[in-house]
């Protein structure tokens, strides 16, 4: 065999069916700076936020050149919780049509000019994207970081229609509560969208189940002995749906027959219908949270003998020891808050009061059909918990997001009593501390009667 | 000079390849494990249809872009790749995570600079999985660090004009926040 040197670098680089290195000869010390464009891109496509693309495009002339290359970025998440503003936050918005979100990072608001969103109701979905639904009632995946789409089967692909019809806007409104993904839609190997993902969604008028992925046609009811479901996790391959009375169902999607969501975990004991239910994945635990509000629209004697430890009696045996009660000389202090807390209750139509925190916890009774029973849960150790109108997420404190550890994040997700306040919803919102039972303020409000503050995650 | 590669694996009777690198060194590869470098398996496969009369000769491949010292180490990783995935044929979880700690050892060893070659060479061979996984050593290296840290990590200086840079940090303020210390 005799090739000689010349023609044997053209063959293999006629070969090569990717961009050619452009460099010569190979040097000693390869510099960082002339690594080409599209690796640069590679590079970049596999950056676990979206922030730090920023970081990348600062370094250099030509890092930042292949930042900028990118017809769309990729849609990673954001490092940090953000807080997307409800539409009528401020006069002039829809008109400039840019969203204002509220960073937790660096407590600052920053405008995205967002036409996409103008008049969509959007819920959280995590990994950065939003389920938006317009009075043309399209339904997409949006990623506002980076503008990419992914069209959704419409509002009326899905089988339980209401009757009798009602109004594109009530539909965007109230159609779609809540939606939840068992992964990112986008997949950073191929760099396309990812019919892995599953989107799974509670809907219309008695709040059942559905699924889709991206690229479907329409929306694959899912069979379930309940309604009225409140929220969706996705926890080891399974999702798992709570439903208003705090009854647990699980269900593992199968493309090739019918899905049937079966009952794992009872009513725990003390609750009523009208606590808030989210189900979230945390530390490898799910947990079950339940968010109480007062005001004069719960009429506070529907429990009337609501306390903190309510739930004690769920599982005594495995409860942890609460903590000692607060010392006395905080007492005066704790009495004007108190008072405060009351007239915040009396002023307003709704008011959260108190979370509870539960843990399902693997339990096998015969002649039960539930597999998981409740512990009540305490301490979130270094986690957040974040609800609201998006799919609950707990998040760890130390991992520098801005957030505080054993504390839960809530937004004012009543979009139903939203016409029943003075100026609108938008201002229930808050950080509820586990330790204390304290309540803090992330966010003053963000007033509207149709669009929800929410975290986008 | 010739740089055997060790171990070859006794049971097998494959054919080896001779890859020579730029710096004239030349390295007696297994078949499989050249052949997951793409751009060698396609001049391989083309050399074999044009000749067919050869039959089992020994082909020698020349990589005038890559050197010996980025070679020697995708071959010892390639080898490794292909160990793994043979010893977990039926359990693709405990082949991930056979990978995922092969992967972290093997970068313990590996400098910042080095990381360049090994891409360059990646790239050049085309061998999809190391290019990927050097790839996304670099991102998880950057992974919420300063605009600062990334550059003295991986040598680099600033070259943008003044102003230039304190514009584009102003633009995307939030994204350069709540880094990690350097």
């Amino acid at each position: 065999m005799s090739l000689s040197f010349g023609s044997v670098q053209k063959k293999v680089l006629w070969y090569h069916t990717e961009p050619i290195l452009q460099h010569k000869q190979p040097t000693k010390m390869s510099n960082w700076a002339d690594l080409p464009h599209f690796i640069v891109c590679e590079i970049i496509c596999r950056l676990s936020f979206f922030d730090d693309i920023f970081v990348v495009g600062a370094v250099c002339k030509s890092w930042k050149s292949a930042a900028n290359s990118f017809e769309k970025p990729p849609p990673l998440p954001p490092k940090g919780p953000w807080i997307m503003l409800s539409e009528e936050r401020e006069q002039g918005n829809k008109e400039s049509q840019t969203r204002s979100f509220f960073n937790l990072l660096d407590t600052k608001t920053y405008d995205f000019k967002l036409p996409e969103l103008v008049g969509r109701k959007c819920l959280g979905t995590s990994f950065g994207w939003l389920l938006t639904i317009g009075a043309d009632l399209q339904i997409n995946l949006f990623h506002p970081l980076s503008k990419h789409l992914i069209s959704l089967p419409p509002q009326n692909t899905f089988c339980r229609q209401y009757t009798p019809e009602v109004e594109p806007e009530h539909l965007r409104n109230m159609f779609v509560p809540k939606c939840v993904l068992s992964r990112s839609p986008w997949n950073s190997v191929t760099n396309e969208y990812d019919r892995d993902c599953i989107i799974m969604a509670i809907y219309g008028e008695i709040r059942t189940l559905a699924f889709t992925r991206p690229g479907y046609k329409a929306w694959i009811d899912i069979e379930s002995p309940s309604r009225a479901y409140d929220d969706i996790a996705f926890y080891k391959g399974n999702f798992y749906a709570v439903d208003a009375h705090g009854e647990v169902f699980a269900c593992r999607i199968d493309d090739n027959q019918k899905v049937v969501a079966k009952a794992v975990a009872p009513r725990p004991k003390g609750t009523r219908d009208l606590i808030k239910k989210y189900i979230v994945e945390s530390a490898g635990d799910l947990l079950l949270v339940l968010r109480v509000r007062g005001g004069h629209y719960y009429s506070i004697e529907d429990y009337p003998n609501y306390e903190e430890d309510e739930f004690n009696n769920v599982d005594s045996e495995d409860d942890i020891e609460d903590e000692d009660a607060p010392e006395n000389e905080y007492e005066e202090e704790e009495e004007e808050e108190e008072e405060e807390e009351k007239k915040k209750i009396s002023d307003n139509s709704y008011v959260t009061v108190g979370f509870t925190v539960l843990k399902l916890k693997r339990f096998t009774q015969a002649g039960s059909k539930y597999k998981y029973k409740y512990v009540k849960v305490d301490n979130l150790g270094d986690r957040a918990l974040f609800v609201g109108d998006n799919s609950s997420v707990s998040l760890s404190a130390s991992s520098f997001n801005g957030c505080k550890a054993n504390c839960i994040y809530f937004t004012d997700d009543n979009i139903e009593l939203y016409e029943e306040t003075l100026y609108g919803g938008g201002y229930d919102m808050g950080v509820f501390s586990m330790k204390d039972g304290k309540f803090d303020k992330h966010y003053p409000e963000s007033f509207s009667y149709y669009s929800t503050p929410l975290w986008f995650i | 000079m010739s740089n055997q590669s060790e171990s070859p694996n006794p049971t097998s009777s494959s054919n080896k390849i001779t890859l020579k690198t730029s710096d004239n060194e030349v390295f007696e590869v297994e078949e499989a494990v050249a052949m997951k470098f793409c751009t060698v398996k396609q001049y391989f496969d083309d050399e074999n249809n044009n000749n067919v009369t050869s039959g089992t000769s020994t082909t020698l491949i020349p990589l005038p872009n890559v050197e010996s010292h980025p070679l020697a180490i995708l071959i010892t990783y390639c080898k490794k790749h292909l160990e793994i995935k043979a010893n977990n044929a039926d359990n693709k979880k405990e082949m991930e995570i056979d990978m995922e700690h092969y992967e972290r050892e093997f970068l313990k060893n590996v400098m910042p600079q080095e990381l360049t070659e090994l891409i360059l060479a990646a790239n050049y061979l085309n061998f999809k999985e190391a290019l990927d996984f050097f790839c996304r050593a670099v991102a998880s290296a950057i992974q919420n660090k300063s605009v600062e840290y990334v550059r003295k990590f991986f040598g680099l200086e600033s070259d943008f004009k003044p102003g230039e840079e304190e514009k584009l940090r102003e633009e995307f303020a939030w994204s350069f926040e709540g880094v990690d210390e350097d």
